[in-house]
């Protein structure tokens, strides 16, 4: 072991190197900037109205964070992000678990499911944000949902309209992510031994009832690593949202907001912006880590 | 009786064959609809690539008049696309060689050195997965700036950077399964720990490796908003800034899909051939990844 | 094992040594002079400028060109951090120029006395300055713009028929609210079924042609609007009932709460108007309405609306000089023949709160012109950069190779342009230029409206609560004014 412990802090250090400077040091300079009157290119100074001579002479306290919280769109974005992530989320766990199970049952061609599946996952946000608004606006709206076709008015005008638009980013994100998330689905139903579910078929078990006693219970770690990863991803959601709407008719979520907020005010407000961001972070990390915290917690006592 | 017993059994066995391959017939068939639904947009990808603004808006969905290559090549052109290609090759290899190599060393030094701080370091890089990129966004381009690293050099550091935790999580979980005994055996034999590492344990990586590889690589590729802030306003960009800013230029206002259209099929091209060669190796990885994790 | 170690630590240090020494000889930067342009649509032809002027001069110009679209602020705040800040670079009115006077980035040009570039700093006129206060000057206009509704002579010409066409024009330049909402809807009954019928225009009584001609068959409405852009009648459409109460950003920046609120009286016209304007639609394939259609940007976006006058579906089309590209990129030759008409509203004459002897009539025939972008110097780059920068300013409006970029390859109209005497290669930019000839111009006050007031909060709400609705009441236009009020105060 000491061998081992001679070695640990000469090859931990690149990547605590790269860690400082891509991380650890911009999170830092971040948070001192959010307590300043930062402005992006400069330092206000409140007490003389002008460009600040030092960076502390900016310095205003909690006002960023105030006037963050009493921010009408920052309360709406937020609370826009938390709908989204409850859809996207269920959305995007029912359609992977029942394509693994699917996929699973059948023997043939099962490879080529998988390989369709999962190639939306390769490809980016923001391209792909661009050819489903094409397609919200103009094959649902004008062509196959219209009064003249399948008249489905729920689907139709899905970017123009708040509520809908939830929707309209969870299908975004089921078509992108699910075959990625049906994957790790797979894996874990491939460590279910077989024997499990022929010793309940003998007992007089139902499909559901095997389900219900035996796949589940058992799938609770990739569940957990699922769960997690689609809650973390919906919270920060932002190329699609970019390219989907804009946050036009109310759907900026909260990344949007963060960037967007320099945009609204002149000059700039980056320490607002700043303090969103810090308070972003704070809401993901709880959230995550309180969804990871129970769900090990499910796992133990499965 | 033993008769009639067999009788009953046998045809309740095909009562139960024909149960079963109904139900998979129809999963076939559900499976195919879903395929089709996944494919359908890539279709539309591909169909509106051959037509003009206003045939795009008026038949989407059929086939193009006339196969003119015209709307390809020029968003070729638009898209400078095989500088682009190289760009974004050359920035997402080196990031990922960084990535690898970096985050391998230093998860399994910290599995085999138990201890206090390993924990806490391991915590640090895993807590980082969290961070919004926002929070750290502008002080980040500004820091590398003035170090003069605001370049794509600086890009690939920063890609490093934010890889780091997740595939340190991702080697971490995996390491801890690897039997320290080939180790073992080769600090008896005289092993220096360059010789230990590069003969011993990396070959036993290789599998998340490839996890490792293909999971930063496809978000590296994708990646819209670094490389804007970095090298956005360089000569020379990255396929999805290239889409970006040729959309830009191109429609100032409305949406010039006979552009956006084939920019964009001719943009993936390049990830399907990759994806479709080496799926297996990219599936396998993820679902070693899940199990590791 | 010592020895290995000395060796890692060697390499960790070398490579932490590469990092931090890159690049730290004081390096020829590439470049000159550095011009960060934030009108994207002219990026080619203004490389081109640069690398003529380098031609004739020998001095490098490193230009970049962004749409003016979401980030070219982010990229600019993103330069201005760096070692290589731009030399010139753009600001599009006092909302943007806050950041960069209160930075210290801004030069105030009236500091620049010598020289040229001095002369012509001084030169500018009050009115095309860029200043919050009105006592500084921080930038050269890019060219001058303005809107109104554009009009085909021709398309006028059958519908008159045979009245003459710039008759017709002076005639409809000087009527009345009322007599223009009157002309609409004959307009209108006459597309329907068309009659020699009577429309009353500045008093004297006119006749519609008794039948149409080849352009007014096409016709399928009155107005060609962009429902899904909500800058244009959140931005331009609004911007003229402004100048009921202001005659200039600075006074908008500038106003307090009595003053905004006396513009209840000037949005409700515009209520009216809008109401007037979007009911009477011209779509691609037959009338139009208001509805969820109207906003979607596959139906009416920039391009649609551009295509449906261009086709001559529409007979009027409320856009800027700008547009002009667009609309002869589709039809050539109609765009030689356009001409602009004022944007009218239903003012009273109590609703002018403006001292300078601004009138209902005036408002009604006159048209916005103002600038849009500037281009501004560093004070943040060395003397000898700034003196670099001024040359190119003072070469690109004043040489002959400039002038001939401004106008012919970017399209612009020259702000220093003798209206009395210059004329430009497009119709719309002409019927500009007479119109400064004739005083008949009003300004942009909404670029001292609040960063977001005008686009983004009061064009958002009339997109998404008002133009999907079918039928406006006089309620309605109350709601549109007093949201228009209430937000302004709140985000002042």
């Amino acid at each position: 072991m000491n061998f081992y412990k001679k070695w640990f802090w000469p090859l931990v250090m690149p990547s605590l190197l790269l860690f400082t400077m891509v991380i650890l040091y911009p999170f830092i300079m971040g948070l001192v900037n959010s307590f300043l009157a930062w402005r992006g290119t400069y330092y206000f100074d409140p007490d003389t109205g002008t460009r600040a001579t030092s960076m502390f002479k900016s310095f205003v306290g909690f006002a960023n964070y105030k006037e963050a919280f009493q921010d009408k769109r920052f309360i709406s974005a937020l609370v826009y992000t938390v709908k989204y992530t409850f859809i996207a989320v269920i959305f995007v766990n029912i359609a992977a678990l029942a394509l693994a199970l699917m996929v699973t049952t059948i023997t043939k061609r099962s490879g080529l499911y998988r390989t369709v599946f999962f190639l939306p996952n390769m490809l980016g946000g923001l391209a792909l944000g661009f050819i489903w608004q094409f397609i919200f606006q103009i094959i649902f709206t004008d062509i196959l949902f219209s009064p003249d076709a399948l008249y489905l008015p729920f689907l139709r005008y899905m970017t123009q309209n708040s509520n809908k638009a939830l929707f309209a980013l969870a299908m975004l994100s089921t078509w992108q992510y699910a075959g990625y998330m049906m994957i790790i689905y797979v894996a874990g139903l491939n460590t279910i031994s077989a024997d499990y579910y022929e010793a309940a078929s003998i007992d007089g078990a139902t499909y559901w009832y095997s389900f219900r006693k035996i796949t589940i219970p058992m799938l609770m770690p990739s569940f957990t690593i699922v769960f997690f990863m689609t809650l973390a991803n919906s919270f920060k959601l932002l190329d699609q949202n970019v390219a989907l709407t804009d946050g036009e008719f109310g759907t900026r979520l909260l990344a949007m907001q963060i960037l967007r907020t320099v945009k609204d005010t002149s000059p700039p407000n980056y320490g607002k912006a700043q303090a969103q961001a810090v308070i972003f972070f704070i809401l993901v990390a709880v959230i995550t880590l309180t969804q990871v915290a129970i769900t090990k917690k499910k796992e133990l006592e499965m | 009786m033993k008769e009639l017993t067999v009788v009953t059994s046998e045809s309740m066995n095909e009562h139960y064959f024909l149960k079963k391959k109904i139900k998979k017939v129809l999963l076939h068939v559900a499976l195919t609809l879903i395929a089709l639904y996944t494919l359908a947009p890539l279709w539309l990808l591909l169909v509106n690539s051959f037509k003009n603004q206003s045939e795009i808006i008026s038949s989407p969905l059929g086939l193009p008049s006339s196969f003119t290559f015209s709307y390809l090549t020029n968003a070729a052109k638009e898209i400078n696309f095989f500088r682009a290609l190289l760009v974004t090759a050359s920035i997402t290899a080196s990031s990922v060689l960084l990535i690898v190599i970096v985050s391998s060393i230093a998860a399994w030094i910290m599995v085999r050195n138990k201890g206090t701080a390993s924990t806490i370091v391991f915590m640090c890089f895993v807590a980082a997965m969290l961070i919004p990129f926002q929070a750290v966004m502008y002080p980040l381009i500004q820091f590398f700036d003035d170090v003069r690293l605001k370049s794509a050099t600086g890009l690939v550091l920063m890609y490093g950077g934010f890889g780091l935790s997740m595939s340190v999580f991702l080697y971490h979980g995996f390491v801890k399964s690897v039997p320290l005994g080939v180790e073992e055996a080769a600090t008896i034999d005289g092993c220096n720990i360059f010789q230990m590492y590069i003969h011993v344990v990396m070959p036993l990586l290789k599998s998340i490796t490839v996890t490792v590889i293909v999971l930063n690589s496809m978000w590296i590729w994708n990646d819209y908003l670094l490389p804007f802030l970095v090298i956005g306003n360089s000569p020379t960009k990255t396929l999805v800034l290239e889409l970006y800013f040729a959309r830009i230029t191109a429609g100032q206002f409305g949406n010039p899909w006979q552009l956006i259209f084939p920019a964009v099929l001719i943009s993936i091209i390049p990830i399907i051939i990759v994806y479709l060669f080496l799926q297996k190796y990219i599936v396998k990885g993820i679902s070693d990844g899940a199990i590791k994790s | 094992m010592k020895k290995s170690l000395i060796v890692l630590l060697v390499l960790l240090l070398a490579f932490s040594a590469t990092l931090f020494a890159q690049g730290s000889a004081e390096a020829d930067k590439g470049y000159d002079i550095y011009v960060y342009n934030s009108k994207g649509e002219n990026a080619a032809q203004f490389a081109a400028m640069c690398a003529a002027y380098e031609a004739e001069t020998g001095v490098r110009v490193k230009n970049f060109s962004i749409g003016s679209g979401q980030d070219h602020m982010e990229t600019l705040r993103s330069e201005m951090n760096s070692r290589n800040k731009p030399s010139i670079f753009s600001i599009q009115g006092i909302k943007e120029l806050a950041e960069w006077s209160q930075g210290g980035f801004a030069l105030d040009l009236n500091t620049v006395t010598t020289g040229d570039f001095g002369k012509m700093a001084t030169a500018l006129p009050q009115g095309l300055r860029l200043t919050s206060d009105g006592k500084t000057s921080y930038g050269i206009p890019y060219n001058v713009e303005g809107y109104g509704f554009i009009v085909d002579r021709d398309m006028l010409a059958e519908i008159f028929n045979p009245i003459p066409v710039d008759a017709v024009l002076a005639e409809i330049k000087a009527a009345s609210y009322e007599e223009w909402a009157a002309l609409v809807k004959a307009i209108d009954a006459w597309i329907a079924s068309p009659k020699a019928m009577e429309v009353k225009l500045n008093g004297n009584t006119h006749k519609l042609a008794a039948r149409k001609g080849p352009l007014s068959s096409k016709l399928n409405g009155v107005f060609a609007v962009m429902g899904a852009e909500k800058w244009t009648y959140g931005d331009h459409f609004i911007n003229v009932a402004l100048n009921a109460v202001f005659a200039n950003d600075i006074e908008a920046n500038q106003a307090d709460t009595a003053k905004i609120q006396s513009l209840k009286g000037a949005f409700l016209a515009y209520a009216e108007a809008l109401d007037l304007k979007t009911s009477y639609l011209a779509g691609a394939r037959g009338k139009a309405t208001r509805g969820q259609d109207f906003v979607s940007s596959a139906n009416f976006g920039y391009d649609q609306a551009v295509q449906i006058f261009a086709d001559s579906k529409a007979v009027f089309f409320k856009q800027g000089n700008w547009a002009f590209g667009n609309i002869e990129g589709v039809n050539k030759a109609q765009s030689a023949r356009l001409e602009f008409v004022p944007v009218k509203m239903p003012y009273q004459s109590q609703d002018v709160k403006r001292t300078d002897g601004m009138t209902v009539a005036k408002l009604n025939s006159s048209i916005p012109v103002f600038v849009p972008n500037y281009y501004a110097v560093n004070a943040m780059v060395p003397k000898a950069e700034q003196q670099k920068a001024f040359d190119f300013l003072y070469w690109m409006n004043n040489s002959a190779t400039g002038k001939k970029y401004i106008v012919e390859e970017f399209a612009f109209i020259p702000y220093n342009a003798d209206p009395n005497t210059t004329t430009v290669p497009n119709s719309l930019g002409n019927s500009i230029i007479d119109y400064i000839a004739s005083g008949n111009t009003l300004t942009a006050p909404y670029q001292g409206a609040p960063a977001s007031w005008s686009g983004d909060v009061v064009g958002l709400r009339v997109m998404e609560s008002y133009l999907t609705k079918r039928n406006w009441t006089k309620a309605d236009y109350e709601a549109i004014a007093n949201y228009a009020i209430e937000q302004w105060i709140a985000l002042k």
